[in-house]
């Protein structure tokens, strides 16, 4: 227990530092929100892989895999398309202004404050609900580890994890997210041989796994085709039109640094899911019957891997989730301080009051999911689910928008307020009356496709002033070779 | 190699040619 608690304190103490060295380094709103736009690849590849990986692929992954077997493991390729995508297609003109929030990219583009009003609004619901799996992860780890109940797991990890994000904003969650991705990485990197050993390696693994479920690596018996293509398409979808990776565009150098720092996001991304998998196998050979799949992965820290590595196991699933909700903090908190507050209700805010505001906006995001899940809002869905819940609803509100906005000159106004609140509207009513063989990306996604492009085929179109800068090519590429791509 | 072995490193098989063909992609872009 003592050398559990000295690496938890060791990873705490870095991750406070750092955020105490970033408040030197934030001077105004665009270091607070978007690290002041001069990310490197590496950062801000880490950055968006410890952002991308949370407790999501730590214990939802494993367990999702633990219940539907390898068949699942496919779901995942779907992630370096979507990025791709956003490398390729979607990165060379979306980042062709810098804002800062995904939300200031639809007043600009689509040309009405209360667009971005509502943009803001969706993120905020969003991401509540988001928040509150990563954190309930968070309360089963400190639970794990320390024997804490649950209750105060989630109070403890809100609390260390805001009193980085507040004090240091982007700087901080970049700087920490470089830090937690060591972290997941070297764990894994440790856990995997270990937890293989003591199976006697992958053809002891494959043995073990046969014996006690012949289907596992089979497209029998697990989750049906068409719900794993649909979940794929909501994983391809999700890494592109979530907003904590869009502002991730903005927080990089220019287009190359962004090519470079994807490159390491597909890689190390997809490469710790990958790793996970085999966890998820060990977990199906030596317990085959959890009561549910998202303890496989405390089980396999707790009884198959030695007292350190397990130690390092749970710091990682810790890290990943830190990383997660960190960015997502930022996130939410700059669409209400800075889309809802500043743009909407105080255009006028002097800067320290603007800083005062993020950092209250902050505070007010990452309080309210400890509050709901305490009193008993939001528990009990596999966290993997809940993932893919928030990945969908971004997925079927943002995309549409986003994408079309930098691709059609016809996309107007109108046409993007109701692809959102029917994107969100559809997915909201499949996850609770539609078949669970489709995941409620699909659905959603096209409504908000169609819905797009009927009403903007039937409204005003958008006046010249909204268009010019995503759609001329700019005159002198100031930020690097953006737009050549 | 067995059915299992064979999904196995199928999936890992794939990942590998996803990043070869992005970072031919990005040679391609940047050259």
């Amino acid at each position: 227990m003592t050398q559990r608690f000295a690496i938890f304190l060791l990873y705490f103490l870095v991750v406070f530092g750092i955020g105490w060295l970033s408040l030197r380094a934030t001077r105004d709103d665009a270091d607070y929100w978007i690290a002041g736009g001069k990310l490197g690849w590496l950062m801000g590849g880490a950055t968006m892989t410890a952002t991308h990986v949370s407790a999501g692929t730590f214990i939802g992954t494993i367990g999702v895999m633990y219940t539907a077997g390898w068949s699942f493991g496919w779901v995942v390729l779907s992630i370096p398309l979507g990025y791709w995508f956003m490398a390729a297609v979607l990165a060379p003109r979306f980042t062709r202004v810098r804002e800062l929030t995904l939300p200031a990219f639809m007043e600009m583009r689509y040309y009405d404050r209360r667009v971005r009003a509502l943009a803001a609004a969706i993120i905020l619901v969003a991401t509540v609900v988001y928040v509150q799996a990563q954190i309930m992860a968070g309360g089963l780890v400190a639970n794990v580890a320390f024997g804490v109940p649950l209750t105060w797991g989630m109070i403890g990890f809100t609390a260390i994890l805001l009193a980085y994000t507040v004090v240091g904003g982007m700087i901080a969650v970049v700087y920490t997210d470089f830090f937690q991705l060591a972290v997941m990485i070297l764990s894994v990197l440790a856990a995997v041989p270990l937890a293989l050993r003591h199976l006697g390696g992958l053809d002891g693994l494959f043995e073990a796994v046969r014996a006690v479920d012949p289907a596992v690596f089979t497209f029998d018996g697990g989750l049906a085709p068409s719900l794993l293509f649909t979940m794929g398409l909501a994983f391809m979808l999700g890494s592109v039109a979530t907003p904590e990776k869009l502002t991730r565009l903005y927080a990089m150098r220019d287009m190359r640094t962004i090519r470079r720092g994807i490159l390491l996001t597909i890689v190390l991304a997809t490469g710790i899911n990958l790793l996970v998998f085999i966890l998820a196998l060990v977990a199906i050979a030596l317990f085959p019957a959890l009561p549910s799949g998202d303890l496989a992965m405390p089980m396999i820290a707790y009884s198959v891997l030695p007292s350190t590595i397990g130690t390092l196991m749970l710091a990682a699933v810790t890290a990943a989730m830190m990383s997660t909700v960190d960015s997502l903090l930022i996130i939410a908190g700059s669409a209400l301080s800075h889309d809802i507050y500043q743009s909407v209700l105080n255009p006028a805010a002097d800067p320290r009051r603007r800083m005062r505001v993020a950092r209250a906006g902050v505070v007010i995001v990452g309080t309210i999911p400890v509050v709901l899940l305490l009193t008993g809002i939001g528990r009990g869905e596999l966290v993997q689910f809940i993932v893919l819940l928030f990945t969908a609803l971004m997925a079927s509100s943002f995309f549409i928008p986003v994408v079309l906005g930098v691709y059609w000159r016809r996309a107007t106004r109108e046409g993007a307020v109701s692809a959102m609140v029917g994107g969100i509207f559809v997915t909201f009513l499949w996850k609770l009356f539609g078949a669970a063989t489709i995941d409620p990306v699909l659905p959603g996604f096209l409504t908000s496709a169609s819905l797009m492009v009927g009403v903007s085929l039937l409204t005003p179109a958008p006046p010249e002033s909204a268009l010019r800068p995503y759609f001329e090519e700019p005159a002198t590429l100031a930020e690097g070779d953006a737009g050549s791509a | 190699m067995s059915g299992a072995g064979f999904a196995f490193w199928g999936l890992y098989l794939a990942f590998a040619l996803i990043v070869l063909a992005y970072i031919i992609w990005m040679w391609w872009v940047e050259r």
